[in-house]
């Protein structure tokens, strides 16, 4: 027969463990590095006076969460949702785990605060759609471009944004979504070529699908390969790998219906 | 005086191009500022790098990481954010996207080549610009990472 | 600074211009038709000018309306109504087959 204080010491590792996995898998989907929550998960287990085993995979997270004197457990699986970049949310729940070792919060008060954070709206899309217009022919600068130039490719990039944004709303496969957008941006910013506008039609061409380079999934691979993390490593390397390839697809399909040749 | 308004000017650049792929990943709003001023500092020390000392593409963007993640330990304690979430914002504009993509284009090339030669060359051009790629994204994290392991007494120490 | 890509456009194809053109457009309607996309849900639901709900079955009958599909997609057979043409009914043996 199962003691009384043995039931809430089991209800507690549940509990905790129920809501560790759950801030580990959306810590996950924001794009955290895997040193970043292993540290974040230490750090609130430390504080509720348990010890935790994890392991970080790429589509799952698997906790362990071992009562002080080791003597019950409670292990959980946790799934890691489908979600888009969100540093926002990781800084949030990053400071979400500080306040927790500071002030001692219990864990229905971070469940509470973990609720509020993840119901945070992103940035409006129009902002995002300008701003990445305004990025990509930054870089066309960068890369010599001239006035001209920067506006075919500021125009591109935010027709090539908007339909990446409107097809990711249909839930299109988001290798399919990378090479439609950067059909339609190489296509776009081509128009140099087409048309004889500007002086440098190469660089307008060369920098049109540089908004769709998955920088931040590279990063965090290479981050996670450096903190000895193969496996997530790997994982998140493929998925840029797959954005990769998918946007040079899409500009080699541009290339092929414009009859334009790369050498 | 050329030479400050050229670098004047690759900064400004530099920093919109990062406020802008940055509002892609949802920072922080407070961030934006900083990842402004990172990318600027950064991309700035790489063309200094690149275009007057004449360093390689790849040691120029480990140095210009590594300043990027000096700057952001101080910036991240400021916003009580994870340096990362500033850092790797900032370097976004200087992450080889070109080489990236043209590695998979000359593996194209390669397969639809019918002589030895063109075969050759664009094996030369898939191996140089995916090489290149690789150890540059590689040496931009490292760059990133180090100040963190060698400030770690400061970096860990943050207030809630 | 890096190398830009090394194109040449000498052979571009005749249909290009109107590509070009065709893409923007594209674009441009898809545009439009996001930003109003809410009003004209409103106004296809109060008068049905499409629809595309693959859940609503059309009610088709045959036989003289004896066989048909009712509106939940559920096929029906009225028997009653077979039973008088007897070389519908039987098979080669004489025995009696589904209609």
């Amino acid at each position: 027969m199962v003691q009384p204080q043995q039931h809430s010491i089991h209800e507690h590792l549940k509990e905790a463990s129920s809501f560790i996995g759950n801030y580990a898998a959306i810590l996950y989907a924001s794009g955290a590095t895997t040193i970043r929550i292993e540290k974040n998960i230490l750090r609130m287990a430390g504080e509720w006076r348990m010890h935790a085993e994890f392991s970080i995979l790429p589509t799952d997270i698997i906790i362990s969460l071992w009562s002080e004197n080791k003597e019950h457990s409670y292990s959980t699986i946790v799934r890691i949702p489908e979600g888009a970049i969100n540093y926002r949310t990781v800084t949030y729940l990053s400071c979400l785990s500080r306040r927790t070792a500071q002030k001692h919060l219990s864990i229905d008060d971070a469940r509470c605060i973990m609720q509020r954070i993840t119901g945070f709206k992103r940035l409006d899309s129009r902002a995002v759609l300008f701003l990445v217009g305004a990025a990509n022919a930054s870089f066309c600068r960068l890369f010599g471009g001239d006035p001209v130039s920067m506006a075919i490719v500021f125009v591109a990039t935010v027709s090539g944004f908007f339909i990446k944004q409107r097809l990711t709303e249909k839930k299109w496969d988001y290798r399919m979504v990378s090479l439609v957008s950067a059909c339609l941006a190489a296509i776009l910013s081509s128009s140099g070529f087409v048309f004889g506008w500007g002086e440098t039609p190469e660089t307008a061409l060369a920098t049109s699908v540089l908004f769709l380079v998955p920088g931040i999934p590279f990063s965090n691979a290479v981050s996670d390969l450096i903190h000895g993390r193969y496996i997530c490593s790997l994982s998140r390397f493929c998925q840029a790998m797959m954005i990769t390839v998918s946007l040079s697809l899409g500009l080699c399909l541009a290339f092929l219906i414009l009859n334009i040749k790369f050498y | 005086m050329n030479i400050f308004f050229e670098l004047l000017e690759d900064g400004i650049f530099a920093s919109i191009a990062a406020i802008g792929f940055a509002s892609i990943s949802n920072p922080p709003r407070k961030a934006y500022p900083f990842c402004a001023g990172i990318a600027a500092a950064g991309h700035i020390t790489r063309y200094i790098l690149m275009n007057f000392a004449g360093y390689h593409i790849i040691l120029s963007s480990f140095a210009a990481a590594f300043v990027t993640g000096i700057i952001s330990l101080p910036a991240a304690r400021r916003i009580k954010s994870p340096a990362e979430c500033i850092s790797f914002p900032a370097m976004l504009p200087m992450i080889p996207g070109m080489y990236a993509y043209r590695s998979i284009q000359s593996l194209i090339k390669c397969i639809e080549s019918t002589a030895e030669p063109e075969f050759i060359h664009y094996m030369y051009m898939l191996k140089l610009n995916w090489t290149t790629c690789l150890l540059t994204i590689t040496g931009m994290v490292l760059g990133a990472t180090l100040p963190v392991f060698i400030f770690k007494k400061f970096y860990f120490k943050q207030k809630a | 600074m890096m190398n830009i890509l090394s194109v040449s456009a000498a052979n571009l194809s005749s249909f290009a211009p109107a590509i070009v053109w065709g893409c923007l457009a594209i674009t441009v309607i898809s545009a439009m038709i996001y930003s109003v996309h809410d009003k004209l849900k409103a106004l296809n639901n109060r008068h049905h000018y499409i629809s595309w709900n693959g859940d609503e079955v059309s009610v088709t009958t045959w036989n003289n309306g004896h066989n048909g599909v009712s509106p939940d997609g559920v096929p029906f057979y009225d028997t009653s109504a077979e039973g008088n043409d007897p070389s519908e009914t039987h098979g080669h043996n004489g025995t009696a087959t589904a209609a």
